[in-house]
């Protein structure tokens, strides 16, 4: 998933944001605490279990979380999935970045399929934990709630349902694209769609 | 299947177009030195990680228990995470080549003590020679070390 160069000079501002930070390990989270602060994050919450954190998300609007695959008490996929089916609005649909240290590719899916909306491997690289606060700060997926899954729309990528399906979405449209049903657009009617406005030069 | 789709606002995106707050580089610049500023204390924790994986190895048999196992994977994971922050590269991939050796070996179903004995050796050897002159030959014991899998586990997946 590539995201944009994010250019050094572009101005970021996090003091407000309210993150909270689930790491099992102590040193892990002196890192990720000095990396946030370093990022201009003001007092980042803090949980090393995942009973903590569910308290967390039940008493604090959550801007972000980032979340590490081993809490001291469940495995951070689980708790993932918890709170996208938590239904505490809106922390439910609030960015979730997954770190994995060890990182399988069954990792990598079991990641995608908990509902996070990023997974960065470790070790952490301010410059690339940064690129991906920014991805998500940018990111506008619907949330996607049915029986099997509870997140953002895991298909970003827009290339229509799956190979040798129709799809199963109400608005899913096919690859091939037929010949036209209808005449063409006149200029005005596409007009009248975008608003043109006079170039102010 | 019914499928719901919402749109829930992001507020981070609009938090973080707020005036003031700092550059990109201005922000990378400030993580990587207050980082610098715990490195001692982490590497130090780290040391000792590793130190407990050398003694816990006692308890990996030829036939070890799968919580021996997982303490082993766990300590070895966390080396990585913390080894390759601050630059211990090498260090750093032994401790994931533990990890994967554990994995591969559950997945498969099979155990080699050598095998996990060897990476033992990789991490003593990694923790007392640091230097430059040793590098090329810590790189052979690293390269050694995927083939020791690849060996027991049958060839990779690609990581």
């Amino acid at each position: 998933m590539a995201s944009a160069p994010t250019n050094p000079k572009a101005k970021i501002n996090l003091e407000r944001a309210t993150v909270l930070l689930m790491e099992a390990s102590p040193q892990g989270m002196d890192i990720l605490v000095q990396v946030l602060n370093g990022f201009g994050v003001r007092t980042p919450l803090r949980a090393m279990s995942g009973a903590s954190a569910m308290e967390m998300v039940k008493s604090h609007l959550l801007d972000l979380i980032i979340i590490d695959a081993q809490l001291s008490d469940m495995d951070g996929y689980d708790f993932v999935k918890w709170l996208r089916t938590s239904k505490i609005e809106p922390n439910c649909a609030a960015p979730v970045i997954f770190m994995s240290g060890h990182t399988q590719v069954s990792n990598v899916t079991k990641g995608r399929d908990c509902g996070a909306s990023f997974l960065v491997a470790k070790p952490i690289v301010p410059r690339v934990l940064l690129d991906r606060v920014i991805w998500v700060a940018r990111e506008n997926r619907v949330f996607i709630e049915c029986q099997t899954y509870s997140g953002p729309d895991r298909r970003f990528k827009f290339v229509g349902p799956p190979p040798g399906t129709e799809g199963r979405r109400h608005d899913d449209l096919p690859l091939e694209v037929g010949t036209a049903s209808t005449p063409n657009m006149s200029q005005d009617a596409i007009d009248s769609l975008l608003q043109p406005q006079k170039a102010q030069l | 299947m019914k499928v719901t789709k919402r749109r829930f606002e992001n507020r981070l995106s609009k938090l973080i177009k707020l005036p003031g707050g700092k550059t990109v580089q201005e922000a990378m610049d400030d993580a990587e030195s207050n980082m610098e500023a715990i490195r001692d204390k982490v590497l130090s924790a780290m040391d000792k990680k590793v130190l407990q994986l050398l003694d816990s190895a006692a308890a990996v048999t030829a036939d070890p228990s799968p919580e021996a196992l997982t303490n082993c994977y766990n300590v070895a994971n966390e080396i990585f995470a913390l080894a390759g922050a601050f630059g211990k590269v090498q260090m750093g991939e032994a401790a994931y080549s533990l990890c994967e050796l554990i994995d591969r070996s559950r997945e498969a179903g099979k155990w080699s003590d050598p095998a996990f004995q060897a990476h033992m050796n990789a991490l003593r050897l990694m923790r007392h020679d640091e230097t430059e002159e040793g590098q090329e030959a810590r790189k052979v014991v690293l390269t050694g070390l995927k083939s020791v899998i690849d060996a027991v586990t049958g060839p990779s997946p690609t990581r």
